[in-house]
């Protein structure tokens, strides 16, 4: 029996589920989520689940100031945790300052109020820090935190209140395509037709494109995080410590959780290096000295899907009919995740979409080499 | 006697203080592999890394689904086996790349 | 509030064990001085002393003694400062401040203290990870022949469970026939503490496996890098855990808790006890349990038989404990700690028969369902894994020669599927010998041992008494 739907959707992760919600408030429903594992199981289970708009360039700090307004109402309306304790970016020299600082007037010119504090507030902030080598700051204070757990549930049951159909355990193998319009998916289940797909694979999507053609020129690179046991709140921002480009922060159940790179090479398998936990160790006792006597809980692995421009691909494929992306979010595809859905379904469903600079997302400027070069992220 | 004293819950997770009418309720509920019912209810996330939760929760869900444990999704062992304190990563050695 | 009462439940009287205490040291237990002896751990000097609630949970639970052997969480306690120090392995010194922790933790306060922590690559033949019965026997017979052997161990004692068995093994000279477990545990022990090609690491977690196998060890002396040619999942057993209502109470045990407490330590586990379980290890344990000067109430069985051997059956039975079977515990009560239990019958479908119901006055309660093979580790070396209940859950799937899917990567002993110490030692051996002819090449000698090894395990396991792990390891062997 050969399943139809209007859209498929493949990946089952935060960005397929936000793009189906938000189609679905447009009353686009008649939707299939294909995952081939369990919902969440690629990189949205591994993320930092940290959401900023504290970046470098137009695209990123309006689409991402939307989305920050989407977490705050859809945390509240569909009930997950999602908590608006900002960021604080911390610098080792001056000239990383002078640049944070050039980068924080942009901030501000699209409304997002970021600024750069003082080694005292600093502290004020994170009273148990050592401030040794720290020059000062930037802090976000409308960036955040969510879990990305409670999220996925809570979207999965919205959607299936919904109407939209959604399949685990069902790996797609090829995108079908005739005369350069979408016919739907051949998986290990069998066939499921569809007019439009939309690939939110994350680190499966180059391959899945391969299969009709499109090149999508996107590197998986495997990145490391680790957790500690819990604890009583000791400070609300995430922090990032730019010079080790690590990132610590404490989620809501009070573990810490913190990440940083370490060198990688593109499009290997997800490795457990055991170089990971002592560079780690040694940036958060840095940061923080009692960290010595914290235990660390448990350590994985997980891939940032890495376009050349650090921006995702987002919007339709012009070379087939039906064709949908959402990809290559560079290691903020969590905190993208509203927006990015929202664009989806505007792109679908009003055929463009409501912000002007989401329309230099899509894959066609990556073909006509007009990228747009990030440098407030890792890697 | 004794048993006009507090009624106790049947824990299922010691570490994150899990009831067997939570991990029930849950599977109830449609979450029905090892790793989802991980993610939602935290069983196995805690400094016994799923020891005692996780073949309990195990036998629950493959008597429940009529289920093989094979085809639960066993979540994967991650180190550390066992919690091991930050500063024993410290001392200075040949932690150079790896490659 | 500390108990100004004075309680030891030291067993200075024992039929059969002799506990060696060291030196008397004095530590405080929240502000109270409290005194201890070198080689127990915190937990255990506690409990000594009748300290039975260890902790606080988020809700307000209290947590107290359960496995006793590292692995599940309930015995975590904040000492000088430092939360969630696993007390049932911290041994015990003079100066210590233990507190109960109270649901979360307070961050630490900083120490510095990691002058002469070291990290170094080690290059072996022989990694070999638990020193029971499988990995004790597994390093002597690698060294034997040569190899370079390293054995790693998380506790502070070599021997793992042999150490608290105290009745006499069964079987051929060879396998220590006639001797007691915890016997055995220190012969192997001594052999393998002045073996010059094994070097030992004790309080040493094998926490993971890395890219090429590349093993990490973590202890308070630093961190290691192993690269071995050879290794030997030899990590043994957990308990599993059962659900009732009030399972979590200070005096609800695993069976080896119990054990751990009476047997390496000699500390009396309670006074008035319920076991549920009458598969081995309960029959032994409510035995080792009245040796500890403890008075067993009742034994009860769920299946309609014993699963036990009738040898240790007979042994309870003549001191006259009930085993009730077709019986399962209902609920346990108490406020803080377990004042009391009640046990029901069940029918064939495993639903409590109404009216049945038997309340036992208990102060300890034994969990002893049965246990898990411990192959967290072992999992992460991509060796395929099977789920076979007759071994106890998720094994690995392995060669005749106890090799896994994973060149050089082997198992022995309970972690390869619940079995027993006899069984243990030989597999330990066979896969030592099956290491040897990977880094020797051909040795006539080896071969000829491995294959008696491998027909006298073959033999042993027709034993009607072993027929379920038979079941089990024939659903797990491929071919070599």
């Amino acid at each position: 029996m050969i399943m139809k739907s209007e859209l498929i959707i493949i990946g089952g992760g935060i960005v397929g589920l936000y793009s189906a919600y938000f189609l679905a408030e447009k009353g686009f429903n008649d939707i299939l989520i294909l995952e081939k594992s369990y919902l969440g199981s690629g990189s949205t289970f591994r993320c930092a689940t940290g959401i900023r708009a504290s970046f470098t360039t137009e695209e990123h700090i309006v689409l991402l100031k939307e989305s920050i307004n989407l977490w705050k109402k859809l945390s509240r309306e569909l009930g997950f945790y999602y908590e608006q304790g900002g960021y604080i970016w911390l610098f080792r020299n001056e000239e990383q300052l002078k640049a944070f600082t050039e980068f924080s007037k942009l901030h501000n010119k699209f409304g997002v109020p970021t600024r750069i504090i003082s080694v005292d507030e600093i502290v004020e902030k994170v009273p148990m820090i050592n401030t040794e080598g720290l020059v000062g700051g930037l802090f976000d204070p409308i960036a955040g935190k969510a879990s990305p757990f409670q999220a996925v549930f809570s979207l999965e049951n919205a959607l299936k209140d919904k109407g939209v159909k959604i399949r685990t355990l069902t790996r797609v193998k090829k995108i079908i395509a005739e005369n350069g319009r979408i016919k739907g998916v051949e998986t290990d289940s069998g066939t499921f037709e569809a007019d439009k797909v939309l690939i939110a694979a994350g680190y499966g999507s180059r391959e899945l494109a391969k299969t009709i053609n499109v090149d999508l020129p996107l590197n998986n690179v495997p990145h490391h995080a680790l957790v500690t046991e819990k604890f009583k709140e000791a400070f609300k921002p995430l922090l990032i410590d730019w010079t080790y480009s690590a990132y610590i922060v404490q989620v809501q159940h009070g573990n810490f959780l913190m990440g940083m790179d370490i060198e990688e090479k593109p499009q290997q398998p997800l490795y457990q290096r055991v170089d990971f936990i002592p560079k780690m160790a040694r940036v958060a006792t840095r940061l923080f000295p009692w960290m010595r006597n914290v235990n660390v809980l448990r350590y994985w692995t997980g891939y940032y899907v890495m376009s050349p421009d650090r921006h995702p691909i987002i919007g339709p494929v012009e070379e087939v009919d039906g064709l949908y992306i959402a990809t290559g979010f560079s290691g903020h595809g969590f905190m993208m995740a509203p927006i990015a859905g929202e664009v989806v379904s505007e792109w679908i469903v009003d055929g463009k979409p409501k912000y002007r600079v989401a329309e230099n997302l899509t894959l066609r400027r990556i073909k006509e080499g007009k990228f747009i070069h990030e440098k407030a992220v890792f890697g | 006697m004794g048993k006009e004293m507090k009624k106790h819950p049947i824990i299922v997770c010691r570490c994150e203080n899990v009831t067997l009418e939570d991990v029930e309720k849950a599977i109830d509920e449609g979450y029905t592999d090892l790793e989802s019912l991980k993610r939602k209810l935290r069983i196995g996330m805690g400094p016994c890394q799923g020891r005692t939760c996780l073949p309990l929760v195990i036998r629950i869900l493959a008597r429940k689904l009529r289920k093989s444990p094979d085809e639960l999704l066993i979540p994967t062992s991650r180190p550390p086996i066992s919690p091991v304190p930050m500063k024993v990563f410290l001392a200075e050695g040949e932690d150079d790349n790896e490659e | 509030m500390p108990s100004s009462k004075k309680i030891d439940r030291r067993i200075w009287e024992h039929p059969i064990l002799e506990f060696k205490r060291g030196k008397e040291v004095r530590f405080y237990f929240e502000g109270e001085e409290m005194k201890g002896y070198e080689g127990e751990s915190i937990a255990v000097a506690l409990y000594a002393s009748g300290i039975d609630i260890f902790s606080w949970t988020e809700d307000n639970r209290p947590r107290g003694a359960f496995c006793m052997i590292g692995k599940c969480s309930s015995c975590f306690m904040v000492v000088n400062g430092i939360p969630n120090v696993r007390t049932c392995r911290e041994p015990v010194r003079d100066g210590l401040r233990i507190e109960r922790q109270r649901g979360l933790p307070d961050i630490p306060r900083v120490t510095r203290d990691e002058e002469g922590l070291e990290s170094k690559t080690l290059e072996t033949d022989f990694l070999v990870i638990g020193a029971g019965p499988a990995g004790l026997s597994a390093a002597l017979k690698a060294a034997e022949y040569g190899l370079d052997v390293i054995l790693v161990e998380d506790h502070f004692r070599l021997g793992g469970q042999l150490v608290k068995q105290t009745h006499k093994f069964f079987g051929s000279k060879d396998l220590f026939g006639g001797l007691r477990g915890f016997q055995i545990a220190e012969e192997l022990s001594k052999k393998v503490s002045s073996n010059p090609k094994i070097k030992v690491f004790l309080e040493t977690l094998a926490y993971g496996v890395f890219k090429d196998l590349t093993i990490g060890l973590a202890s308070k002396k630093g961190h290691y890098k192993v690269k071995a040619k050879n290794i030997l999942f030899s990590t043994g057993a957990y308990e599993n855990y059962l659900a009732f209502p009030g399972n979590d109470l200070p005096g609800v045990m695993g069976a080896g808790g119990a054990q751990t407490l009476m047997n390496e330590y000699g500390i009396r586990p309670g006074d008035k006890v319920l076991t549920i379980g009458a598969g081995n290890v309960g029959l032994i344990v409510s035995y080792q349990l009245l040796q500890a000067g403890a008075k067993v109430k009742a034994i009860v069985e769920a299946m309609p038989q014993i699963g036990g051997w009738v040898v240790h059956a007979a042994k309870v039975r003549r001191y006259g404990i009930p085993i009730y079977t077709r019986h399962t515990i209902k609920e346990v009560w108490g406020n803080n700690r377990v004042e009391g239990a009640t046990i029901v019958q069940v029918d064939e479908k495993w639903q409590p028969v109404p009216g049945t119901e038997k309340d036992i006055d208990c102060d300890l309660v034994i969990i002893s369902v049965g246990l898990t093979p411990d192959t967290k580790l072992l999992a992460q070396t991509g060796a395929k894994m099977k789920w076979i209940p007759e071994l106890g859950g998720l094994v690995a799937l392995r060669t005749k020669y106890m090799e896994t899917t994973v060149p050089g990567v082997f198992v022995a002993g309970d972690a390869k599927g619940i079995e027993e110490a006899t069984t243990a030692i030989v597999e330990g051996k066979i896969a030592a010998l099956t290491a040897v002819l990977r880094v020797l090449g051909h040795v006539d000698k080896a071969v000829e041992e491995r294959r008696q090894l491998v027909q006298y395990l073959e033999q042993y396991r027709q034993s009607p008494l072993l027929s379920r792990s038979r079941r089990g390891i024939e659903k797990a062997t491929i071919e070599s």
